[in-house]
């Protein structure tokens, strides 16, 4: 990124911008959406399971570990976005999860399956009208997340990462330099 | 990509002092060791920094990975580790499911499947509205009438009844009382999805409303108390899953869903009763 700041910026670092606060946002809302609907599923794995295996997409088998496995995987990158650790790396998986959550419900939806997402737990066969009446809310919920995901990959460096902290310097000029 | 992400942290501004002093002096050599040092020591953290957030990205892979196999091998395997494996005797060849009339069913009829789970609201509804219509085909022979059962609304309710309904009913099969208990489990369904069956209603109340008594009663009481049947209905869910059913009831008319041409009209269903 172009640095805006003065080279006499106060603590080294440059200015914080506009650009910095959207990743910000951007970092603590992918990361707590995440958070949240991997900790609300998390409690109860083999529903998990059951809501994925009502897309009726993967094979059976399959669709009960990305069951299992999706909670914890939520959780575990969401706790990296709000924390702003591999940030990149992050959003790049949450990308990816929106755009296969995007690709499913459009795919029930589009094979007349009615079904709860099972975003935030739950899941399974509901009533017609009910799904119907989610799914566009649900593709543009995720849309949102994604382009949020796409900001972050695209712009990862971030204000309030850990990142540094965690990591150390990358550079001598990270550090005190009092030699001789 | 990570390192670049990383290498974008540097702040812009040079080190402060040490640069100002050189001023005097043999100052081109010292400046191009310095620089030569500096490199050096910029390329090593880099390189440290980087040895350190690949291993913390791999560990945090490899946990992942870790507790999602774990939890999904403890969730799978639990039930049937220790386990009895009774098979009721009216179980079908694949043992997806217990026939309701053997042995009665002409030849070449049709086979009408049920899948259903004892906790499901609508399974109750569609067995008032058909229940009496399907009992006579199967008792007629006109149709081989076979219900599949789950117990996958436990993972979504937080409870064991629909478990512990149907071990019950599968151990009625073992005194020829399946269809009865079948009924009486509907009849009984709490008005409120998730309240449950009590043991007291599934092991006394509702065998002396069929009229079990003396060993009867006993062998049944034993076969629900020992969960005999679990096994055979973790079979029963799982084949059902297998087999794409995600939600019940399902009715199924020699293999075809037949569930959403049905109305709360009983005779909407008479297409599929046989001949």
């Amino acid at each position: 990124m172009p640095t805006s700041a003065p080279a006499n910026a106060p603590t080294g670092w440059r200015a914080i911008g506009w650009r910095d606060w959207v990743g910000l946002a951007a970092r603590l809302v992918l990361g707590g959406v995440l958070f949240v609907a991997g900790a609300l599923k998390v409690t109860n794995l083999p529903s998990s399971a059951l809501a994925v295996r009502a897309y009726k997409i993967l094979q059976y088998d399959l669709a009960g570990m990305v069951g299992y496995a999706l909670p914890i995987v939520e959780m575990v990158v969401g706790l990296l976005l709000i924390t702003g650790l591999f940030t990149r790396w992050s959003a790049a998986v949450g990308g990816l999860l929106m755009v296969a959550f995007i690709i499913g419900i459009s795919s029930a939806w589009a094979r007349g399956l009615s079904l709860d997402c099972g975003c935030f737990g739950g899941g399974g066969e509901v009533e017609l009208a009910r799904a119907i009446a989610a799914y566009p809310w649900e593709i543009a919920r995720d849309l949102g997340l994604l382009a949020l995901a796409v900001w972050l990959v695209v712009r990862p460096v971030t204000p309030y990462s850990v990142e540094t902290r965690l990591f150390g310097p990358t550079s001598i000029d990270d550090i005190d330099f009092d030699e001789e | 990509m990570s390192k670049k992400a990383s290498a974008r942290r540097t702040p812009a501004s040079p080190p402060a002092t040490p640069v100002a002093k050189e001023t005097e002096g043999d100052v081109t050599e010292k400046v191009s060791r310095r620089e030569l040092l500096r490199a050096q020591r910029e390329a090593e953290l880099k390189a440290a920094t980087r040895k350190k957030r690949l291993n913390v990205g791999l560990g945090i892979v490899a946990t992942v990975v870790v507790v999602s196999l774990v939890a999904w091998a403890v969730f799978t395997f639990k039930d049937s580790i220790g386990a009895t494996n009774a098979i009721p005797p009216h179980a079908n060849g694949d043992k997806s499911g217990i026939i309701v009339n053997p042995g009665k069913a002409q030849k070449n009829v049709p086979l009408f499947v049920i899948y259903q789970d004892y906790q499901c609201p609508g399974c109750k509804q569609f067995h008032t509205v058909f229940g009496t219509k399907l009992r006579e085909a199967a008792e007629a022979g006109k149709i081989q009438l076979e219900y599949r059962t789950m117990n996958f609304l436990d993972t979504n309710l937080q409870n064991d009844a629909s478990t512990r309904s149907a071990v019950a009913a599968a151990c009625a099969d073992n005194v020829g009382l399946y269809q009865g208990y079948y009924d009486a489990l509907y009849d009984n369904q709490p008005a409120k999805e998730g309240a449950g069956f009590s043991d007291e209603l599934l092991r006394v109340t509702i065998p002396t409303q069929l009229g079990m008594t003396g060993d009867k009663l006993t062998g049944f009481q034993k076969c629900y108390d020992t969960k005999a049947t679990l096994q055979f209905i973790n079979g029963t869910n799982d084949a059902a899953g297998r087999a794409g059913i995600t939600g019940t009831p399902k009715y199924m008319y020699n293999g075809k869903d037949i569930t959403n041409t049905l109305t709360a009209e009983p005779s909407s269903i008479d297409p599929y009763l046989g001949s």
